[in-house]
């Protein structure tokens, strides 16, 4: 439960007022799924992902221009699938596998990114950044990643690797030597959201143990 | 028809409009809209019926309306009963007065109306002004929120920077007579503003910076942050003053 916040946590570390709050929801700056409702001796409160609310509103109240805001609340209605956080000890375990990472808590993609990095054949691993796997990954449009036979390739070129994904193999004609990196993304996707839905249920289970006192 | 030159279509009496793009749709008497329709504006008085989402700049009706699927316009004017069974955005405002009832949710900017509301998803909405009975088992969210009750309104959370929830006018001394303020009431699970203001409320949590509960409240416990105000006739089970760094 550490790794949330309630509301009036929220409000009082970070100075904001409940209108602020629910404005910035209204216009999409901070995701629906962000919102969890749960029973406290007070009745219902709202809790949030702490470390990925406290850096949202950092970030609202760095914003310089409406229209920054505007291009995040875009961004976050176009990959909200993504934006979703869970905390990476509770994700990583439901993995099976180490933290690959220092950070509390994981978006999707992230995880993804980091999920299909540690799935890569062997020997072109560690050559390829993590991140910039993933942040390649990010750039998808995420129902890209519903085609189940959605498939990344990779080209290592001189200084860094060149991805590009499909979203069928059938869809492209590759002359000469197959790629370097050929994964098929759809059925590691599939494990990797299976891994996601039960860190969710864990999450789910954790918060709704607590008793905010 | 072509998009460049978008044909209008007039129904009187009783007639079916197809679904498409059109300049404006006005119909009197029974309408009936078959599939998705943008326009410029949809006007009918009658008797409504749509079967596909409508998207338009300005939709007024009176009468009944009920829309199978999504309803989108920039401005609206409702009069009589409106039903839609998915989601409603306004883009500017849209006067209400009569019923509406949303399966979906309501969303967009203005809403000033009076009579019966009733949504069964979130309302969000920059200002809802509204006088008469109010439902939603949802998220109410608003920056300003005027309720003017009358009659039995049940809310599952309410939010906003401004919220005011005031007794609606007892018209005559005979509903004074027969009690009717005790219809009029407010059930909701929270309440979260900046500046709060009840009447005739029941709320478990209300948490604001300046909380007036007033006549004829109960509440659970209240939480604030700068000023807390408490009618003389209102119950209220605990109020604690949260620290913060405020505004």
């Amino acid at each position: 439960m550490e790794n949330y916040i309630s509301k009036k946590e929220l409000l009082v570390e970070t100075g904001i007022s409940y209108g602020q709050l629910y404005r910035w929801k209204r216009k999409g700056l901070i995701p629906e799924s962000w919102f969890v409702r749960r029973s406290t001796f007070t009745g219902q409160e709202t809790f949030f992902p702490r470390e990925a609310i406290l850096e949202r509103v950092r970030w609202i109240q760095g914003a310089k221009t409406e229209a920054a805001l505007d291009e995040l609340a875009e961004s976050i209605k176009s990959s909200s699938l993504w934006q979703e956080r869970l905390p990476a000890d509770v994700l990583w375990r439901a993995a099976g596998l180490p933290n690959p990472g220092s950070a509390a808590s994981v978006t999707r993609r992230e995880f993804f990114g980091q999920w299909t990095a540690h799935h890569l054949p062997g020997r072109e691993r560690p050559s390829i950044g993590v991140e910039a796997l993933a942040g390649f990954l990010s750039q998808l449009p995420s129902d890209w990643l519903e085609y189940p036979a959605v498939h990344l390739y990779g080209v290592p070129g001189a200084q860094r690797w060149t991805f590009f994904v499909v979203q069928s193999p059938e869809s492209v004609c590759l002359g000469g030597d197959e790629p370097a990196l050929s994964v098929a993304l759809g059925s590691l996707w599939q494990e990797a959201k299976g891994i996601w839905d039960k860190a969710r249920m864990t999450v789910a289970a954790e918060v709704k143990g607590v008793r905010n006192t | 028809m072509t998009e460049e030159a978008l044909r209008s279509v007039k129904v009187s009496g009783s007639g079916t409009v197809a679904g498409g793009r059109y300049d404006r749709v006005k119909g009197s008497g029974s309408v009936r809209i078959d599939g998705d329709v943008v326009a410029h504006s949809i006007e009918t008085s009658g008797s409504m019926k749509g079967h596909g989402n409508l998207r338009v700049e300005w939709l007024r009706s009176s009468g009944s309306a009920a829309v199978e699927g999504d309803v989108s316009t920039v401005r609206g004017h409702a009069s009589g009963s409106w039903r839609v069974s998915g989601n409603v955005r306004i883009d500017e405002e849209a006067k209400i007065s009569g019923s509406a009832h949303v399966d979906g949710s309501l969303a967009g900017e203005a809403v000033v109306g009076s009579g019966s509301l009733r949504v069964r998803g979130d309302i969000a909405l920059e200002s809802l002004v509204w006088s008469g009975a109010i439902n939603c088992p949802g998220l109410v969210s608003a920056d300003t929120v005027d309720i003017r009750l009358g009659g039995a309104c049940q809310l599952g959370e309410l939010a906003g920077s401004s919220i005011s929830v005031r007794a609606g006018m007892n018209a005559s001394p005979w509903l004074a007579w027969l009690n009717f303020s005790r219809t009029q009431r407010l059930t909701v699970g929270e309440i979260s503003g900046d500046d709060i203001r009840l009447e005739h409320t029941e709320a478990r949590v209300v948490r604001g910076d300046r909380v007036s509960i007033g006549s004829h409240c109960r509440v659970d416990r209240v939480e604030y942050r700068k000023d807390f105000t408490v009618h003389s006739d209102a119950w209220v089970g605990e109020s604690v003053r949260v620290e913060g760094n405020g505004q």
